[in-house]
């Protein structure tokens, strides 16, 4: 038989084996389309429809999709432009997981299960995220130097695979703290967990402004979100105006277009014992909004600076070179969802921090409330299952600043805001 | 000179390797053994002199065929009385004490899967005293230290404490080989933070004892291997590598001496 028909047959072996014995907890890492189609849809599944520039159909885009640990349908990474048709989805996901060194582990990723299971969690409270916002990002043998001197004679090497719901380009982060992440590490010093879960990044209702002051946005979703550690760094309207409108002759820092979610998160056991701690920070260069409060639904577009003036300050620079257009003495910019912006959130990075792990002697695998709280060794309702090593890693240094992403700009054919 | 690429290959192979490939654990056997085989030949010799001793002192109790007139209470005797003490005194005779105090240049290394692949360069010191069970087999115990503190803001240490086992090779008393087990440690240390590491050890040295009147020169080679232990935070005492090996390979001059 020939090696891959083989293994083809196999893995449709497993797969069905895996219906029929419901093993949900194990990873997927290539459902059977049988098993896709018998799958119930998941509330992540089917909700994207496209824009007006964007050339996939629904049925195209929910091609790519994946079975969740709870038997569900979920859609999971996809190309920004579809490679059997050509037809492009005007969105991008990041980086393609299959590269990955953890991917055979992991398998593909299921976007939306944490807030799946936040509604089987009768923790009375709802949390539902848009498609485009789930961005991928990975690197395999990610050199970690532990800090000080005594850190040069050690080189702790990792893999990692990140996906944080970090939607850039509508009001939700405004006010909404609890983003999905899924964060998968294995490392030479026995440094290993694969978590799935909703990170608090801040408070609800609130962000911090990209200029300093923490800027009240409205009520979060939902209203009793918990408060998490860390904070979604976002530019606000004054800051903006203030930084990037410049006099002629002179070019506007877009640096100042810039957010940082920067995560704190803990997986806890039932008893309030810290199993897990890592720190991960999110930054998107160039996204499509920035919050005003004088703007319909408060969010202003950074394209709309290319064309906007204060006297003679205005958004100058290269960015800005192509969006404007003077139309009847008015000087006007492409819309904020152009394809030609490059405003559109497809530049990012994630700096790999703390990853301490307190759980000697303890099991490999927990299971935990959406936010990570509560764990315990045996699944209950609306539970998530986390695999964390066996291992007490804090060797009383910390270890910071690893960057994965930054010379990479994911935008492809027709990839536009909102991304 | 070119280097062809099958041997750039291993050597590029070796520089990474994680795990001991089979010629490394051949090599860690031969010298474990061969360390062990002299600490066992030094302990059949001594209990060989042992034996001869007490034979040649039960000799020399055994009654004359021919008893001689008793002298005078006055006179003096005419051979020592045979003891214990004649028996070690004569051991003395054909054995003794020896030593070596040496200084050299080392290569030190910790492997393990999240040590960095490297080895570092700084000076050793090491020291023996033993016994010299013949004139061409010693025993004794061996103490080695070597100091990376020069400079770069980290102090790298490696120390050991083995049993050892010398043979010479020729007539002469020149060429040896020198083998020895025991316990070696490594330590990293900033000033703020470090890492240890401890495990059994084998030590395995060439050397030419140099003989310039009174004094003895001895140049030496010799490689150092620990079996591998974990390296754990001297600040919370979690490991973060679980098969740190030491390694070392010291080139010295030692002034030895023999008694």
């Amino acid at each position: 038989m020939h090696p891959t028909i083989f293994l083809r047959a196999t893995k449709i072996s497993v797969g069905l084996l895996c219906v029929l014995a419901a093993c949900s907890d194990a990873p997927s890492t290539s459902p059977t389309n049988a098993a896709l189609d018998a799958a119930a849809p998941a509330r992540a599944f089917g909700i994207w429809t496209p824009g007006k520039t964007d050339t996939c159909s629904p049925e195209v885009h929910n091609r790519f999709a994946t079975l969740g640990p709870d038997g569900k349908k979920y859609p999971t990474w996809h190309p920004p432009v579809d490679p059997a048709t050509g037809c492009s989805f005007g969105h991008e996901h990041g980086r393609d997981p299959q590269g990955s060194a953890l991917f055979d582990r992991v398998g593909d990723l299921a976007f939306g299960y944490a807030n799946e299971q936040l509604d089987r969690s009768n923790l009375g409270m709802q949390r539902h995220e848009d498609h485009v916002g789930h961005k991928i990002e990975w690197e395999n043998g990610l050199r970690i130097r532990p800090g000080g001197g005594a850190g040069a004679s050690l080189e702790v090497t990792c893999d990692v695979l990140v996906k944080l719901h970090q939607g850039t380009h509508s009001r939700d982060a405004f006010t909404n703290n609890l983003h999905e992440l899924n964060y998968h590490i294995r490392c030479n010093d026995r440094t290993e967990m694969h978590v799935t879960m909703l990170s608090a990044i801040g408070r609800a209702g609130e962000f911090q402004s990209a200029c300093g002051g923490t800027v009240q946005a409205g009520v979060g979703s939902p209203a009793n979100a918990p408060t998490g550690g860390g904070h979604r760094r976002i530019p606000d309207a004054s800051c903006l105006l203030s930084r990037m409108l410049v006099a002629p002759g002179r070019e506007s820092d877009f640096g100042n277009l810039h957010e940082s979610w920067e995560t704190s998160n803990e997986i806890k056991r039932a008893d309030g014992k810290r199993l897990a701690a890592f720190n991960p920070y999110f930054q998107v260069f160039r996204p499509s909004r920035f919050f005003d409060p004088a703007a319909p639904g408060i969010v202003g577009r950074p394209v709309a600076l290319c064309a906007t003036s204060i006297g003679d300050r205005r958004a100058r620079g290269r960015e800005c070179d192509g969006l404007t257009s003077t139309v009847n003495g008015t000087l006007l910019s492409v819309e904020f969802d152009d394809a030609r912006s490059g405003f559109n959130g497809a530049r990012r990075q994630v700096d790999i921090n703390d990853n301490q792990i307190s759980n000697a002697g303890g099991p490999t695998v927990w299971y935990t409330d959406p936010f990570g709280r509560n764990g315990r060794p045996a699944a209950f309702a609306g539970s998530i299952r986390q695999e964390i090593a066996s291992i007490n890693n804090d060797y009383g240094v910390g270890i910071n600043g690893p960057v994965i992403g930054g010379n990479r700009n994911y935008a492809g054919v027709g990839t536009r805001a909102p991304n | 000179m070119s280097v062809s690429p099958p041997l750039l290959r291993r050597a590029l192979r070796a520089a990474n390797y994680r795990r001991p490939s089979m010629a490394v654990i051949a090599a860690r056997s031969i010298v474990i053994t061969l360390g062990a085989g002299l600490v066992l030949l030094g302990a059949m010799s001594v209990l060989a002199d042992a034996a001869r001793a007490q034979g040649s002192a039960a000799r020399d109790r055994s009654p004359a065929p021919a008893p001689a007139p008793s002298p005078p209470p006055s006179a003096p005797l005419a051979a020592p009385e045979p003891t214990v003490r004649s028996a070690l005194s004569h051991l003395a005779d054909k054995h003794g004490l020896w030593g070596s105090i040496g200084l050299g240049r080392a290569s030190g290394s910790l492997q393990c899967d999240a040590c960095a692949k490297r080895a570092t360069y700084a000076y050793a010191g090491h020291a023996s005293l033993g016994w010299r069970l013949s004139p061409t087999l010693l025993v004794g115990a061996e103490t080695l230290a070597w100091f990376d503190v020069l400079g770069g803001g980290v102090d790298r240490i490696v120390r050991g404490t083995y049993l050892v086992g010398r043979s010479y090779l020729t007539a002469n008393r020149s060429l040896f080989v020198h083998g020895g087990l025991g316990i070696a440690s490594y330590t990293i240390d900033d000033g703020d933070l470090g890492f240890r590491t401890q495990s059994p050890s084998a030590s395995l040295a060439m050397g030419y004892d140099w003989r310039l009147r009174s004094v003895v020169l001895t140049p030496t080679i010799a490689a150092v291997a620990s079996t591998g232990g974990p390296l754990r935070s001297d600040r919370t005492e979690n490991a973060i590598a679980e098969n740190a090996r030491i390694g070392m390979l010291r080139t010295s001059f030692a002034i030895s001496w023999y008694r």
